[in-house]
């Protein structure tokens, strides 16, 4: 009898374990729902007192530890996308020898994670009763995720001074999928300065 | 003659088998079920509706039908009483389209899955009304127990969230029926209050207990 009540506590386990697995929750998810902006201000910055800003010809490609500029085309189109949304808000660009009051940046950063999951055998007898005396033990299996996604920063050049240290007082990051085609670039860019109001030239 | 004898023997015998089985029939339909006899079993699966309550119910705007139980019970013939251990599995799921959050001094424009898993495993006592062998059965139950819980917010695809296991206790009533008179399978329909605390300060509830109405058929076996 009392292997009988094991026998059934041991399904219970079982049907607890094929049941943890939830659902893939995001597989109806498009690729424009899966797409979040970020962004992020210095709260005692008056936007309104800056008036020009300079933008890089090119795209900083941050690598994990390495980085690097990138001139692509899609680059070149979202610098152009993030001076006209600029230009929109009321600051004027200029060359960076003429001092301006902003410093813009837009980065490509693609970081990489490794991790390691460890994967128990439902049968281990070592777990169970019985059974012949054999353990398994759980295995180990690596996985690798990369993540890219776009960041765009304005850095207060006018209050830095001499010293080589600037505040960034605001920052956007766009992440999710899709992010990367030359047709939802221009949107991507957009929506990020869509929801920063604050963001103008008084 | 042999014959003769052998026939006699045949006979008496044959007698004393058809005088046995006249004492006996009556005897054995008067003996008490064994249901009402011995400590017996019974296993119930149940599945239905899920209603996320409290500070939940505000953040989890949807019902579930992905709300499961298995139930093994030790039926007890003379109090009324049954224990036993459940195992139920509950699955939320609800998407909020694309909304601004502002914070302090962030903005996060993104489309929310908010999902919410347990696994609760719980000790169970239940009283019934009405005898062991009654078609109709309606009973209350209580339970205290445990419950793999996860709470996963996707902001877009990247998620946060918080899980680990929580402790359960869980209120309820319901009624059984069995299909035939004496039988073995039954109906089984209840609703199960089930307090689960799981603070998230990030997601803004205190608890994910939920209101859960069941159905199902159970199973009783000696």
């Amino acid at each position: 009898m009392k292997v009988k009540y094991l026998n059934i506590m041991m399904g219970l386990a079982v049907a607890a374990m094929s049941w943890s697995c939830s659902p893939d929750a995001l597989q109806d998810l498009t690729p424009e729902d899966s797409q979040v902006f970020i962004t992020n201000y210095e709260k005692n910055t008056n936007f309104g007192n800056y008036s020009t800003f300079s933008l890089a010809d090119s795209v900083f490609v941050v690598q994990n530890d390495r980085s690097g500029v990138a001139t692509t085309g899609l680059d070149f189109r979202v610098l152009s996308r993030v001076a006209e949304n600029m230009t929109k808000r009321g600051y004027v660009r200029v060359a960076k020898a003429a001092k301006p009051d902003f410093g813009v940046n837009v980065l490509r950063i693609s970081e990489t994670q490794t991790g390691v999951v460890a994967n128990f055998n439902p049968w281990n007898t070592y777990w169970g009763f019985g059974g012949g005396g054999f353990y398994y033990p759980p295995t180990y299996s690596y996985y690798q995720t990369t993540e890219r996604y776009w960041q765009v920063e304005i850095i207060d050049l006018k209050n830095a001074g001499t010293s080589n240290r600037a505040t960034v007082v605001w920052n956007a990051q766009i992440r999710g999928d899709g992010i990367f085609d030359e047709n939802a670039v221009a949107s991507v860019i957009d929506a990020v300065f869509t929801q920063s109001a604050y963001l103008k030239k008084n | 003659m042999k014959r003769i004898i052998c026939l006699a023997i045949v006979l008496v015998f044959a007698g004393e088998l058809f005088a046995q089985q006249v004492v006996d029939r009556p005897e054995l339909f008067k003996r008490q079920s064994p249901y009402e006899r011995y400590t017996t079993y019974r296993v119930s699966v149940t599945g239905g509706l899920g209603l996320p309550t409290g500070t939940f119910g505000n953040y989890m705007d949807n019902t579930t039908l992905r709300n499961y139980n298995v139930a093994v019970d030790f039926v007890f013939p003379k109090t009324n009483l049954s224990a036993g251990l459940s195992v139920g599995s509950q699955y939320f799921q609800n998407r909020i389209g694309r909304q601004v959050y502002s914070s302090d001094n962030q903005d996060v424009s993104a489309v929310q899955t908010r999902t919410f898993s347990a696994v609760p495993l719980v000790l169970t006592g239940s009283y019934h009304v009405g005898n062991v062998n009654a078609r109709v059965r309606p009973y209350v139950q209580v339970g205290l127990g445990g419950a793999f819980a996860e709470l996963i917010n996707y902001w877009g695809s990247i998620p946060t969230g918080d899980n680990g296991f929580r402790f359960v206790a869980q209120a309820g009533a319901g009624v059984r029926v069995l299909f035939k008179k004496q039988g073995k399978l039954g109906l089984e329909a209840g609703a199960t209050y089930q307090h689960l605390p799981f603070e998230s300060a990030a997601e803004g509830i205190k608890d994910a207990s939920t209101l859960n109405a069941r159905v199902g058929l159970f199973y009783r076996w000696w």
